[in-house]
C-alpha cells in the first residue's frame, strides 16, 4: 500500500506552475521596490547587515581590516535596508579636526526606482560624536533623478544630516532611523573570547559537559542539538533548540514567552542574537481580547513585554555533535505592543470623511494610497473610486461603515467597510479600507486597490450595488487606454510583459483573455519572426496566408474611433508546432510573434482586431480574444466590456 | 601522502553561481508551489504565497543565500505566511460566520478524485501539518514552528489527518 508521503506527492504533480513564473516573480519584486515610500526609503530603513557579517564570520571569511582610524568616524560602514533589499555602504574619510568626506553607495535605492546610487558630501564633527553633512548630494547611478513620493524635496530631507557614534559599541545612527557598523569588524565576538553563561560556567565544564553528552548523559545531551545551527542562529530563529526554553525558563524564571517575528528583528541586533518576549503567565491580552493569536500579554505594562537578547554558541565543538552554551545575554529595549484604534479615533478620523463625500467636497487626500500597488504603473485612476458620487453622477445622501477585521496583533490594523447611499438607498457603494497607525502614532485611512480580505484572499475594492466597479488601465504609455472589471486586470509581470511598450495580458490570475499586442510580427518559414507588416491589413493577409491557420475574412469593425480588422482564427488540422527555447514552454503554434510567441497554446480560437495605430507612426496592434472553442461565446461576452472600453489619446 | 584537493576557480565559480537567487529559485519554486498547493488547495493563492516566501527570501539574499539550510528558511517562511493568512481567516471567520469564501480547489471535486476528497475534507491547518511532516520529515516542533502551534497540536493534527486517508484508501504510513 502507498505510504501518505507518496500519495501526496503524485497528487501534487497534477498541478504545476504556469510558465513565465520567474518573470511574474521578478515583475513583483520591483514593483514592490519602486513603490515603497521615501520616507521607508531614502537610505532604508531597517539594519541588519550584522546577520551576513557574523554568517560569513562563522563560516571562516575575514573580513576587511579597517584602517586605523584618525577620527571615531573613519572607515567603511554597512547597512543593509529590509526595505528594499538593498545593502548601504559608507565611506568616512578625514582627519577629526578637519573637514570629513562621506560617500554612501546604496545597490538598490528606492528612489532610484531600485537603481544603484551614490550620495557624497563634506561633513564636519561636533562635540566629537556627532558628523554633520550639511548638504549633501545625492545621485542615481543610472543618471535618473531621485523620485520622492511626496513632502519635502530630496534635499531638503537630507539638510544637515547627522551621524552620531556611539562610542562604547562603536555604531552610528542617523536621523532616518539606520544603524551603520564597521564593515568586517563587527561580526560578534571571535569564538575563542567567548565565555559561557549558562548551563556551564566555564571552558573546563563545557569540555566535560561535551565527553559526557558524547557518553549519552541525558543530563547534557539535551544540550546537543543538531537542527540548530549558524544559520538558524543568522535568521534568529530558535527552532525546537532547548538551549533557550530551558535558560529562560530555568534562569530567567520566565514561565511563557515567546519567540516572534515582529520581535526578533528589533535594529541593532548582533548576529546571533535571538530575541524572546515574555508573556504575563496566565493572563489575557488586554488590548487584544479577540485576537486568539495575541494571547501573549505585556508583562511591564499594557504596551510593553520585558525583553531579551540571548547569545548562544558551540564553545567545545563545532557540529551537529556539539553541545550548545548560552554565552550572553541582555535585556533589550522592550518589545512593544500597538494600541489598536478606539471607536473615538476611528469615528473621528471616518466620519468627517464621510460627511466631506456627501457633502461633495473636501474628501480628497484624507485617505492615502497603499504603499505596495501591483498595478501602479499602468492604472488610470490615481483617487478613490465613484468619491463623490455613483457611477451614474447621483450624490451621497448618507453613510455607515463597519469594522471587519482587526485588530491584529502587535501593530493593531484593522480593516473597515464604508457605504455610501444614494437615490433613495438604492444605490450602494461599498469601499474598504485599512486603518493602522505610522511611526508617530497617528491613525491613517488606507485604500487599497487591490486588497485583501480578512483571510488574505483578495477582494473587490469598491463595488456598487454588489458589482466590481471597472478600473481604468493604460498601455503604450498611455496612447491606449481601456476599463477593466475585477477579477480581470491586467496580469502584469508576465513573460510577455517585456515592457509597457511590447504586450500586456487582461485576464484574471488564472487565465488569460485579452492580449494587447503592439507592432506584431508574423511568423516566418522557420518559426522567425517575419518582417514587420506594412499596417494591419498586410498583417492580416499574412495570416490568413499561413497554412497552420484557418481564417475568416477580416470583417472592417470600429475599436475606440478607429477603423480595425476583426478576423477569427483557429488552429488547422495540420498545424505545425514550433520548437520553443523558452524555459517551461512546449511547442506551440504560434498566431503572431513578439519577442515570444503568442500562441494558442490551450486556446484553439482566437478573435484577433487589427488596427493601425492613430498619430501616423505606422505602428500595428494587435487585439486577441483567445479561448477554448466551447468557451469562446462566453469569452467573448466578458472580454467585450474591455474592447469597447479601449480609447486612443495622442501623446 | 593525501594530495590537497585544489578548488578550481571554474568550480567555485560554479559553487557560486549554484548559490545564487535565481538558481535557488528554479531549483525550488515548482516543489514549493506543489506544496503549497497540497496546503491551500488554491493554484493562485498558492503562486502567491510562493511569490512572498521567495520575495522575503530575496530581500534577505546576503544572508540567507550563505544558510546551511537556505531551503528551510523558505518553508518556514512560506508557513509562516500561510499561518498569517490562516489565522486571519479565522478571525474573520469568527466575525461572520458563515460568509467565509470557498475557491479552493479541493470545494468541488469528483468523488472519483479520491486523494483530493480526502484533502477536501481536511482543514488547512491539518492539510499543512500533513505535508510538513510527512513530505517534508519536520519534526512536530518544528512544524509547530512553522504553523505557530505547539507540537502536541501538531501531532493531533498530523494523527487526524492521517486517519483520515486511512479510512478512505487504506493507505499505510508506516
Amino acid at each position: 500500500m502507498p505510504r501518505i508521503a507518496d500519495v501526496l506527492e503524485r497528487e501534487s504533480r497534477t498541478v504545476d506552475l504556469e510558465q513565465g513564473d520567474f518573470e511574474r516573480l521578478l515583475g513583483r519584486r520591483e514593483r514592490k521596490q519602486r513603490n515603497r515610500r521615501i520616507s521607508a526609503g531614502v537610505l532604508g530603513v531597517a539594519v541588519f547587515a550584522l546577520a551576513a557579517i557574523g554568517f560569513a564570520r562563522l563560516l571562516g571569511s575575514e573580513g576587511t581590516p579597517a584602517s586605523p582610524p584618525s577620527s571615531p568616524f573613519e572607515g567603511t560602514w554597512v547597512s543593509t535596508s529590509d526595505a528594499d533589499g538593498g545593502t548601504q555602504t559608507m565611506i568616512v574619510h578625514g582627519p577629526a579636526d578637519d573637514a570629513v568626506e562621506i560617500t554612501v553607495l546604496d545597490d538598490v535605492a528606492t528612489v532610484c526606482g531600485g537603481a544603484p546610487s551614490t550620495m557624497t558630501g563634506t561633513g564636519r564633527i561636533e562635540g566629537g560624536t556627532a558628523l554633520v553633512i550639511s548638504a549633501p548630494v545625492y545621485a542615481c547611478d543610472d543618471g535618473s533623478e531621485p523620485e520622492t513620493a511626496g513632502g519635502q524635496p530630496l534635499e531638503e530631507q537630507l539638510r544637515d544630516w547627522t551621524l552620531v557614534l556611539d562610542p562604547q559599541h562603536d555604531r552610528l545612527s542617523d536621523g532616518f532611523g539606520n544603524l551603520w557598523k564597521r564593515a568586517g569588524a563587527d561580526g560578534g565576538v571571535p569564538l575563542a573570547d567567548l565565555e559561557p553563561v549558562w548551563p556551564q560556567t566555564s571552558l573546563e565544564e563545557v569540555r566535560q559537559a561535551q565527553e559526557l553528552a558524547d557518553a549519552g548523559d541525558p543530563r547534557y545531551t539535551w544540550q546537543v542539538d543538531r537542527n540548530l545551527g549558524p544559520g538558524q542562529l543568522g535568521q534568529h530563529h530558535p527552532s525546537d533548540a532547548q538551549i533557550f526554553g530551558r535558560f529562560l525558563k530555568e534562569k530567567l524564571g520566565w514561565e511563557d514567552f515567546r519567540w516572534d517575528e515582529a520581535a526578533a528583528h528589533p535594529d541593532g541586533l548582533d548576529p546571533g542574537d535571538v530575541v524572546y518576549i515574555r508573556c504575563a503567565p496566565g493572563g489575557t491580552n488586554p488590548l487584544y481580547p479577540d485576537d486568539p493569536e495575541a494571547g501573549c500579554a505585556p508583562t511591564l505594562d499594557d504596551y510593553r513585554y520585558e525583553t531579551v537578547a540571548i547569545n548562544v554558541a558551540q564553545l567545545d565543538r563545532q557540529g551537529p555533535a556539539g553541545i550548545w552554551v548560552v554565552t550572553g545575554w541582555e535585556e533589550i529595549e522592550p518589545f512593544e505592543q500597538v494600541a489598536p484604534p478606539s471607536d473615538a479615533e476611528i469615528a473621528a478620523l471616518l466620519e468627517p470623511f464621510l460627511q466631506a463625500r456627501i457633502d461633495g467636497e473636501g474628501a480628497q487626500g484624507v485617505a492615502e494610497f497603499a504603499e505596495y500597488d501591483e498595478f501602479a504603473d499602468v492604472r488610470v485612476d490615481r483617487e478613490i473610486p465613484l468619491l463623490y458620487a455613483t457611477s451614474t453622477g447621483a450624490p451621497y445622501k448618507r453613510s455607515e461603515f463597519g469594522i471587519v477585521d482587526g485588530p491584529v496583533w502587535p501593530e493593531g490594523q484593522m480593516q473597515v467597510v464604508v457605504r455610501l447611499f444614494a437615490q433613495n438607498d438604492q444605490i450602494v457603494v461599498e469601499q474598504a479600507f485599512s486603518l493602522e497607525r505610522d511611526e508617530t502614532g497617528r491613525l491613517r485611512l488606507v485604500y487599497d486597490f487591490e486588497p485583501s480580505g480578512p483571510d488574505g484572499r483578495p477582494i473587490l475594492a469598491t463595488t456598487e450595488n454588489g458589482k466590481a466597479v471597472p478600473v481604468g488601465y493604460r498601455f503604450l504609455d498611455g496612447e491606449v487606454t481601456y476599463r477593466a472589471t475585477s477579477p480581470a486586470a491586467p496580469r502584469v509581470g508576465t513573460i510577455w510583459e517585456q515592457g509597457p511598450d511590447v504586450a500586456t495580458i487582461v485576464g484574471t490570475r488564472q487565465r488569460r483573455l485579452l492580449l494587447i499586442l503592439a507592432e506584431p510580427r508574423p511568423i516566418g518559414p522557420d518559426c522567425e519572426e517575419g518582417p514587420a507588416p506594412a499596417d494591419a491589413e498586410a498583417l492580416a493577409r499574412s495570416i490568413r496566408s499561413d497554412s497552420d491557420f484557418e481564417a475568416d475574412a477580416p470583417v472592417p469593425v470600429t475599436i475606440g474611433g478607429i477603423p480595425a480588422l476583426q478576423m477569427d482564427v483557429v488552429l488547422s488540422q495540420s498545424a505545425v508546432a514550433c520548437p520553443w527555447q523558452l524555459p517551461n514552454m512546449s511547442s506551440t503554434t504560434p498566431l503572431l510573434l513578439k519577442g515570444a510567441p503568442v500562441d494558442v497554446q490551450g486556446a484553439d480560437r482566437a478573435r484577433l482586431y487589427l488596427l493601425d495605430l492613430p498619430g501616423g507612426s505606422a505602428r500595428v496592434l494587435a487585439i486577441a480574444i483567445m479561448s477554448d472553442a466551447d468557451s469562446f461565446e462566453h469569452a467573448l461576452k466578458v472580454a467585450a466590456p474591455i474592447v469597447n472600453s479601449i480609447e486612443f489619446h495622442d501623446r | 601522502m593525501t594530495e590537497p584537493i585544489v578548488v578550481s576557480d571554474a568550480a567555485l565559480d560554479e559553487l557560486e553561481a549554484s548559490r545564487t537567487f535565481e538558481a535557488f529559485y528554479q531549483a525550488e519554486a515548482r516543489t514549493l508551489f506543489r506544496r503549497l498547493w497540497l496546503v491551500t488547495g488554491n493554484r493562485a493563492e498558492a503562486e502567491e504565497l510562493m511569490q512572498d516566501a521567495f520575495l522575503s527570501v530575496w530581500e534577505r539574499w546576503d544572508r540567507v543565500g550563505g544558510m546551511d539550510d537556505p531551503l528551510g528558511y523558505l518553508y518556514r517562511t512560506a508557513m509562516n505566511l500561510f499561518r498569517k493568512r490562516y489565522r486571519r481567516a479565522m478571525l474573520a471567520v469568527r466575525r461572520t460566520v458563515g460568509l467565509a469564501p470557498s475557491n479552493d480547489d479541493f470545494s468541488d471535486v469528483d468523488d472519483r478524485q479520491v486523494v483530493r476528497h480526502v484533502l477536501a475534507s481536511l482543514p488547512p491547518r491539518q492539510r499543512a501539518a500533513l505535508v510538513l511532516t510527512e513530505m517534508l520529515g519536520f519534526t512536530s516542533k518544528e512544524a509547530g514552528d512553522a504553523l505557530g502551534v505547539t507540537d502536541a497540536t501538531i501531532r493531533s493534527l498530523t494523527r487526524h489527518g492521517r486517519d483520515a486517508f486511512r479510512r478512505v484508501m487504506e493507505v499505510d504510513d508506516a
